[in-house]
């Protein structure tokens, strides 16, 4: 109870507008900039909103250098919000309790900021292309052109739409959960944003490399994610409880 | 006048200005020694060296210099403390002029080195239009750094007047080829040599219109801080 609490009051107090709004702005561009592009592609074949949009999610360029750097500016002043803990951790009693209503807030804002970007893409590509529940040929003859294995589409593209989209969501959870370890350990948030974007450019790259964009790489990719997720939040966990809070370092 | 001598003085000795010097020589230098060991001394370096990484990290350079400064100004209230003393608001007008003029030198000075080293070398084929390229160095900078200037009077992190520009660059930079932008390009505004192209007036346009925002964001700011004593 105290942990929801927590996590309301996070909620309700830290909504930076000015952020969101810049965040969102940034997306829309980028989405119409997108399908822009596509749509040059698109004169050679024909492709649907489906595919259009799978492409937006896999493409490193967006996900890892346009929509997470502006993911990590709506939520990198989130441990920050009062001063650093301070009355929060009064109101929850206890610092796991404090950092477990903290995660909440992370997530809430991961799961928002993600639904807005797959809104944004879906609307602009449904705008220009139409809908298919099936992979072109055209589309598929295309990815593998560019190197990628025809073994990526053998599920519909809805499932694999399903499942490349959690992908990204956990992407950007871990990024968070990163944020919110730094932020802990060094207490700035200009130090939180770069280093989180850092390492969240590093992964982003090594997924792009190792990994493909079937089903069941994605899923393994998810439970992957999941799984470094929960250690950086036991890591934050060990790190608040040695943290001394009276101590203010910027 | 006695203290826009000072705030230049100032900007001028800044550790910040040297550091932004130093990059945009590394940035200048550092491929024109690579083109001179690789091509030999063929070819016009100066035109090359200058098209092949500042372009890409000049508005960082340009906002380096003043904003964290600044922003470290407002939170020890120093800012306030000069308005007092002055008896308009001449203090942020200077101050956004001496920002601009901070931001186009410290992308200057590394290409005048740079235009007299490869001068001496021989290996500047349009010295006129290398010339005019000063111009376009100065324009640039002074717009990024103005802009950066205006950001600090809407903001509470140190980081984020520094870092926005050069965001916002490289987003336009990805962006302009798709929308059919091309003749905006941003990195042409510094260096129209990467589409061999000549200087025209669509090279200050994104500056001109940086340096209009940075001006109002300044108004807006002053306005809503006079606001602010008003009330209290």
């Amino acid at each position: 109870m105290k942990i929801l609490r927590g996590a309301a009051f996070g909620i309700s107090e830290h909504i930076p507008a000015a952020r969101w709004c810049l965040a969102i702005a940034a997306v829309a561009f980028s989405a119409a900039v997108s399908v822009s592009r596509y749509i040059d592609l698109a004169d050679t074949a024909a492709f649907s909103s489906f595919e259009i949009l799978f492409m937006i999610m896999t493409d490193p360029i967006n996900i890892v250098f346009i929509y997470l750097p502006a993911y990590l500016f709506t939520v990198c002043g989130i441990m920050f919000g009062s001063g650093f803990g301070g009355i929060e951790i009064l109101r929850c009693h206890s610092r796991s309790d404090w950092l477990a209503g903290k995660l909440i807030v992370y997530a809430v804002n991961t799961v928002i900021f993600f639904a807005a970007v797959v809104a944004i893409d879906l609307t602009v590509c449904s705008r220009t292309f139409f809908f298919s529940d099936v992979w072109s040929s055209g589309f598929v003859g295309f990815r593998v052109m560019m190197g990628n294995p025809a073994s990526d589409f053998a599920s519909p593209p809805v499932p694999t739409l399903i499942c490349a989209s959690a992908a990204v969501l956990m992407f950007y959870f871990f990024c968070g959960m990163v944020n919110m370890l730094v932020s802990v350990v060094f207490g700035r948030e200009s130090a939180a944003l770069f280093i989180s974007l850092l390492a969240g450019i590093c992964i982003g790259m090594l997924n792009t490399m190792v990994y493909s964009n079937d089903t069941e790489s994605q899923l393994i990719r998810c439970a992957i994610l999941v799984a470094a997720s929960l250690l950086m939040y036991v890591f934050c966990l060990a790190a608040l409880s040695r943290k001394d809070l009276t101590r203010r370092s910027g | 006048m006695k203290f826009l001598k000072t705030d230049l003085k100032r900007a001028f000795s800044e550790p910040t200005f040297f550091i932004g010097l130093i990059l945009g020589i590394l940035s200048l230098f550092g491929p024109a020694v690579y083109f001179m060991l690789t091509d030999g001394m063929s070819g016009d370096i100066y035109s090359r060296s200058r098209s092949y990484i500042l372009p890409f990290a000049a508005p960082l350079l340009a906002a380096m210099p003043y904003s964290t400064m600044i922003m470290i100004e407002k939170e020890t209230h120093f800012r306030i403390m000069m308005n007092t003393k002055m008896r308009n608001n001449g203090y942020e007008f200077i101050r956004f002029a001496v920002c601009g003029i901070s931001g186009g030198m410290v992308l200057l000075i590394p290409q005048l080195l740079l235009f007299v080293f490869c001068l001496a070398a021989g290996q500047v084929n349009n010295i006129a239009g290398s010339a005019k390229g000063f111009v376009l160095a100065l324009s640039f900078g002074f717009g990024y750094a103005v802009f950066s200037y205006g950001l600090t009077f809407v903001n509470r992190q140190r980081y984020i007047p520094a870092v926005i520009p050069q965001v916002i660059y490289l987003f336009c930079t990805y962006a302009f080829p798709h929308l059919d932008l091309e003749r905006f390009y941003p990195p042409l505004d510094l260096s129209p040599e990467i589409y061999g192209g000549n200087i025209t007036s669509d090279r200050f346009i994104i500056p001109s219109v940086l340096a209009l925002a940075g001006l109002i964001l300044t108004a807006a700011g002053i306005v809503i801080e006079k606001t602010g004593e008003t009330r209290s």
